[in-house]
């Protein structure tokens, strides 16, 4: 008897594992497509961005409250938290550097590049303690670095010890922005590379040994971009557009008034204007005109230079095994997306 | 300890026997139904790999790190890193853990002292003071390890201020009545007494501070089984990710079964009592 018991239990939980997974991808595709979303969910950064501008300067409220859709934001402290959020689904919306965006695609999360929010500069740079006697990368053979791994700080620090070989001879160490301060304030680090606020705290004590403005000079670029899922830019095409005009009107503030721009986002991020103003020159902040060019997006059927910057990144973050497979420049050219910028500037007929 | 329990209540034993060998089946069947589950959800790609990777998927990158390690260091190498930091921790828990929970149990006094700090901190979840810890012992091994030694800490004092508490005041008072001076009562009647439920505590304290391994390697390590998986959660490296879970599993397994066969070997009459 206990034999057909068990049998018949394990049959029914079967049966049951089955009906679950069925129902769970049913739901997924039975959603009615209706015109409007009832909330949107924005990963954001806590970093003095175009981004930062709109929410203290309530341009979510009259871009989307006001059509009756529901803003909720969720900060992360680097993107690839940010990625866990959207391969759930958790988000729509997410900002992060290019190196997570690179994850993105690689990972298969089926989203897209929409936007670049700052190619970076000064506001992320190496630091190291003013009295460690380091005063060139080569120095750094035999020390430990602190960076939050999978960053855009971490790819420009790999390439840096890279370029002076000495790759193998220094002990990276995983830590987020804010552990790093308080490693840093104890002395167990005397380097590290990280970006503003936070980098600004360190420096209170050490100096920059190389920023990623001069890596980019070098060719190795990287910026904070903003990614959707396509599920929901194909569904409501009209407010990602929206979500462009937002970005470029926050961001005409800050190009016609930095100073006033510096006042909106020092109150948000708990500094002082002048140091929001230094974190921002320390960053370039494009037009749509300009993000449309050969150098970033190009246009669509004509894919720009960034296109190839990601899939250079790409391939580095594959040697690196960080990703196991680095997408083709064509599966690239299709993932920076110029389609929304050129709606948002009436110049696509879609 | 159940089985035991049950071959001790004097039951038809061969009725027993088969009731054991029907509940085995179950939990063969579970697992069964789990990997089935499994591989047909990845067969179909219900979700995708990224999501949820295939079992076939998960034991290459299982060969492959065997072969490569991760991040180039091996598999054994990430484990010593860990059960070095998780025995050390533990190592400390017994030898500060058990003397105070047994003097607490002993002396209302000193209970008076400890149990109400105890109290306080238990509940407390690690990562909320870890930082602090960080800022106090640096980011080297000791602040993990004394995360993992604060975890382990509490389920083994509370363990054993339950054991002295527990114990029948009968045995003490003839033994005391023999002739039996303080040393002796505590060496011959409390100590052996309080074994069975210590252990239980060991136990609890290795478990509570197993699950507590990732939060303590996710803050400045380049090392360990936790320090994996979270470096793999950073690109999501989900086949990783499993790997990782699985072998945490596993060796929680056995290491709890190494315990339990510790115990039956000091605490042989436990149940016969």
């Amino acid at each position: 008897m206990s034999y057909k018991l068990t049998k018949i239990i394990l049959l029914i939980f079967l049966i049951g594992v089955i009906i679950v997974s069925f129902t769970a991808c049913s739901n997924n595709s039975n959603q009615t497509s209706d015109s409007l979303p009832e909330e949107i969910n924005f990963g954001i950064l806590r970093v003095p961005n175009d981004e930062t501008i709109a929410m203290v300067e309530g341009f979510f409220d009259k871009y989307f409250t006001e059509k009756g859709i529901k803003c909720n934001y969720i900060v992360f402290d680097s993107g690839a938290e940010a990625n866990q959020a959207l391969a759930s689904g958790s988000i729509d919306f997410a900002t992060m550097g290019n190196v997570n965006a690179v994850t993105s695609l690689a990972r298969d999360l089926g989203v897209e590049m929409i936007w670049i929010h700052e190619v970076l500069g000064d506001i992320e740079a190496l630091a190291v303690k003013e009295d460690s006697g380091i005063n060139k990368i080569e120095d750094l053979a035999g020390e430990r670095v602190a960076v939050p791994f999978a960053s855009t700080c971490h790819y420009v620090l790999l390439n840096a010890l890279k370029n002076v070989g000495i790759e193998d001879q220094v002990q990276l160490l995983d830590m987020k922005t804010t552990e790093i301060v308080a490693a840093w304030q104890r002395g167990d680090i005397k380097a590290a590379y990280l970006w503003q606020p936070t980098l600004g705290e360190v420096l209170k004590t050490g100096k920059v040994l190389i920023s990623s403005k001069e890596m980019a000079e070098k060719g190795y670029i990287t910026a904070n971009v903003e990614v959707v899922r396509k599920e929901f830019s194909n569904r409501y095409p009209d407010l990602v557009t929206s979500f462009i005009n937002m970005l470029s009107e926050a961001a005409d503030i800050y190009r016609e008034d930095p100073e006033k721009a510096a006042a909106i986002v020092a109150k948000k991020l708990e500094i002082t204007p002048e140091e929001a103003l230094k974190q921002m020159r320390g960053s370039s902040w494009h037009t749509r005109e300009e993000q449309l060019s050969p150098d970033f997006f190009g246009e669509t059927g004509n894919p720009g230079h960034f296109a190839t910057i990601m899939k250079e990144t790409s391939d580095f973050l594959q040697e690196q095994d960080s990703i196991d497979d680095s997408p083709s420049q064509e599966e690239f050219n299709e993932y920076v997306n110029p389609l929304y910028i050129e709606k948002s500037l009436g110049k696509s007929e879609g | 300890m159940d089985s035991e329990k049950q071959t001790l209540s004097k039951k038809d034993p061969e009725k027993e026997k088969r009731k054991n060998k029907n509940e085995k089946k179950l939990t063969v069947g579970t697992w069964v139904v789990i990997l089935i589950a499994w591989y047909l959800i990845t067969k179909f790609e219900i979700f995708s790999p990224t999501l949820l990777p295939s079992p076939s998927r998960v034991l290459t990158t299982f060969f492959r790190l065997l072969e490569d390690g991760y991040n180039g260091v091996s598999i054994l190498s990430h484990l010593r890193a860990s059960f070095r930091r998780l025995f050390l921790a533990l190592a400390l828990a017994n030898a500060t853990a058990v003397p105070l929970g047994l003097l607490s149990g002993y002396f209302s006094k000193i209970e008076a002292i400890i149990d109400s700090v105890v109290e306080f901190y238990r509940p407390l979840p690690p990562l909320a003071y870890y930082t602090l810890l960080i800022l106090w012992f640096g980011i080297d091994d000791k602040s993990k390890i004394i995360l993992l030694f604060l975890a382990a800490f509490a389920p083994i004092y509370l363990a054993c201020v339950s054991a002295v508490s527990k114990i029948n005041e009968n045995y003490i008072l003839s033994a005391k009545s023999l002739g039996a001076n303080q040393k002796n009562v505590f060496f011959k009647i409390v100590l052996p007494a309080c074994l069975p439920e210590i252990f239980t505590g060991i136990r609890t304290a290795f478990g509570v501070s197993y699950t507590t391994l990732v939060s303590a390697e996710m803050i400045a390590a380049t090392s360990g089984i936790g320090w994996m998986v979270f470096d793999a959660s950073n690109f999501l490296k989900s086949d990783v990710i499993f790997v990782g879970i699985i072998i945490m599993g596993i060796t929680g397994v056995l290491i709890d079964a190494g315990l339990r066969f510790l115990e039956r070997k000091i605490v042989y009459w436990k149940g016969h009592v």
